[in-house]
């Protein structure tokens, strides 16, 4: 069981009346690229103040490396974020802009700099102010500065927004080294769906301030992708059959008369006939399948019901 | 703490405000030793009673424009921050809000004294160098007078870190703390002006304590009695602990 960076245990944060977040409860663990999906004003953003510590929690609480929130400050040094635009002093370089938080962070090696620049491709503007800054060059100082010094956890809000596509692929890459090669964990926001899924391996669904779901990738797989329903009067019949006649074993039971079969090639007609031919009924054979997309407006429709 | 300091020293030599300030203080420095008479602002003080001291003292009666000058500083190293939200850069990834304060606050306040300090010690060097046969004060006596007023600028200091917090907003923290002696100094002529009023305790007794009026005797050594100093001393420490207090609470409670 890998260990769990981040658990927030019933989160909710209240301005006056509005809820912005509702006893959220999510667990990032440790080397997890972790995605909050949500729209606009759905309380990601919020999620990630409170957990960086920018803003209290109304009530629930949060640990953040075992430590509850109270007595989180210390290993704040710990965490690298970027929260909503990436904000920096206008007048000073690239360059200056990090060496500042060098200083304030104690950073003696001030050579990171240059590798984090060069990390996210920017070290060819690196003497350019600030304040000439195209906003995907400010999105990529901005993650420079969350990496700055090597953090165990990386928060970053929307961190895609601004970027051409090549610099999105780039980003991707850079994210999953960061997590693959130097063991980063990192907590994502993003409403752009296609990208999040590319990049993250375990989800959070939230919308409302409610967290709807928190599923893994291959959850999310067998939830979207492609398969062919089979209402069947014997559903055990039906595993066993489909594994010994046809040597299928990606099928995932739902309930006593559901089998979903997740095979692009699966020849329904052949299954069909095996299956009557064995003395068990067919009510129903159909495909089924949605994206992303759809994936997301139906977990948002079922919970607003 | 040292982490911040050498930070915020690193960002503030590489403002246009850091050698504006200094080219300031420089320039009001030059000007007093130039013309050899000394210019101040003053809301309540007889510029005609100065003459009788020395052009060292005098400076140091006209102390009052710290209050301007000190709004600078305590600008680039907060407002600064503030502007863009940058804060929220610090207080994500290397400290507390509550910490972020104490740290903004002692630099302000250290950096504000050490202002004061250089300025007040280095006029009195230059008026060595510069009008070596004019007559001044003995070295201790002056530096006795710098430092009763130092419990004020701290003062004014705390004032001004309370200010930067609640307010955040550059336009508003110029506009207000430029503009506050000068509303005060109109209300209080308006006051001084309505016959009946004139003589009464209380605006009397605001305007021996009005700022620049104590920074004034503080300097020249003026005790107007009933125990003026001790009185300025307590009010300079309430107003700093409750400036402190108010801009810490306030700042610990605020969304980021």
């Amino acid at each position: 069981m890998r260990d769990a960076v981040i658990q927030t245990h019933n989160l909710t944060k209240k301005y006056g009346s509005f809820t912005a977040l509702e006893n959220a409860n999510m667990t990032v663990y440790q080397g997890d690229i972790y995605g909050l999906i949500g729209r606009n004003g759905a309380g990601k953003t919020t999620a990630m103040k409170i957990l960086t510590g920018l803003t209290d929690q109304t009530s629930g609480d949060y640990e953040i490396f075992g430590k509850k929130s109270k007595e989180a400050a210390p290993i704040r040094n710990r965490v690298g974020c970027l929260i909503e635009n990436p904000a920096f002093f206008e007048n000073m370089t690239a360059y200056q802009n990090l060496r500042y938080y060098c200083y304030q962070k104690g950073i003696a090696d001030i050579r990171k700099i240059d590798e984090v620049l060069s990390f996210v491709g920017l070290e060819e503007a690196k003497g350019k102010k600030f304040k000439t800054f195209s906003l995907g060059m400010k999105q990529r100082l901005g993650i420079a500065f969350a990496i700055l010094d090597n953090p165990d956890l990386v928060v970053l809000d929307e961190p895609i927004n601004g970027l051409d596509p090549i610099g999105i692929a780039e980003l991707r890459d850079t994210f999953h080294m960061l997590s693959r090669e130097r063991g980063m964990t990192l907590m994502i926001s993003s409403h752009i769906l296609s990208e999040l899924y590319a990049l993250a391996n375990r989800f959070l669904i939230i919308d409302n301030g409610r967290v709807l779901k928190e599923l893994s990738k291959e959850e999310l797989d067998n939830e979207c992708s492609r398969a062919t329903v089979l209402h069947v009067s014997d559903v055990k019949g039906t595993a066993v059959l489909l594994e010994q006649n046809y040597g299928i074993r990606n099928f995932k039971v739902i309930d006593n008369t559901e089998i979903r079969v997740y095979d692009e090639h699966l020849e329904r007609a052949r299954i069909n006939r095996s299956l009557v031919q064995n003395n068990i009924d067919v009510s129903a054979i159909y495909e089924t399948g949605i994206t992303l997309e759809e994936y997301f407006k139906k977990v948002i429709e079922e919970e607003g019901r | 703490m040292i982490n911040m300091i050498r930070a915020e020293k690193y960002r503030l030599t590489k403002t246009k405000g850091f050698y504006i300030f200094w080219g300031l203080i420089l320039l009001i420095i030059g000007l007093d030793l130039a013309t050899n008479s000394i210019g101040t602002i003053g809301l309540g003080i007889g510029i005609d009673e100065m003459v009788t001291y020395s052009k060292d003292i005098m400076f140091v009666m006209g102390n009052f424009n710290f209050y301007f000058l000190l709004l600078m500083p305590i600008f680039s190293i907060i407002i600064g921050e503030f502007t863009d939200r940058i804060v929220k850069n610090t207080i994500s990834s290397a400290t507390s809000k509550g910490r972020y304060f104490i740290y903004k606050y002692v630099i302000c306040v250290g950096y504000g004294l050490l202002v004061f300090l250089v300025v007040n010690i280095g006029f009195y060097g230059l008026y060595i160098i510069i009008r070596p046969n004019n007559p001044r004060a003995d070295f201790g006596l002056f530096l006795t007078r710098v430092m009763s007023q130092v419990p004020v600028i701290l003062m004014l200091l705390s004032v001004f870190v309370m200010a930067a917090f609640l307010m955040r907003k550059g336009a508003a923290y110029n506009s207000v703390m430029i503009l506050l002696p000068f509303l005060f100094e109109v209300i209080l002529g308006i006051c001084m002006n309505i016959p009946g009023l004139k003589n009464i305790d209380v605006l009397l007794k605001i305007v021996k304590y009005e700022l620049s009026t104590v920074m004034y005797n503080l300097g020249g050594g003026i005790d107007p009695g009933a125990g003026y100093f001790r009185n300025v001393m307590i009010g300079c420490f309430a107003i700093t602990v409750i400036s402190f207090v108010i801009g810490y609470r306030s700042f610990k409670k605020r969304e980021l």
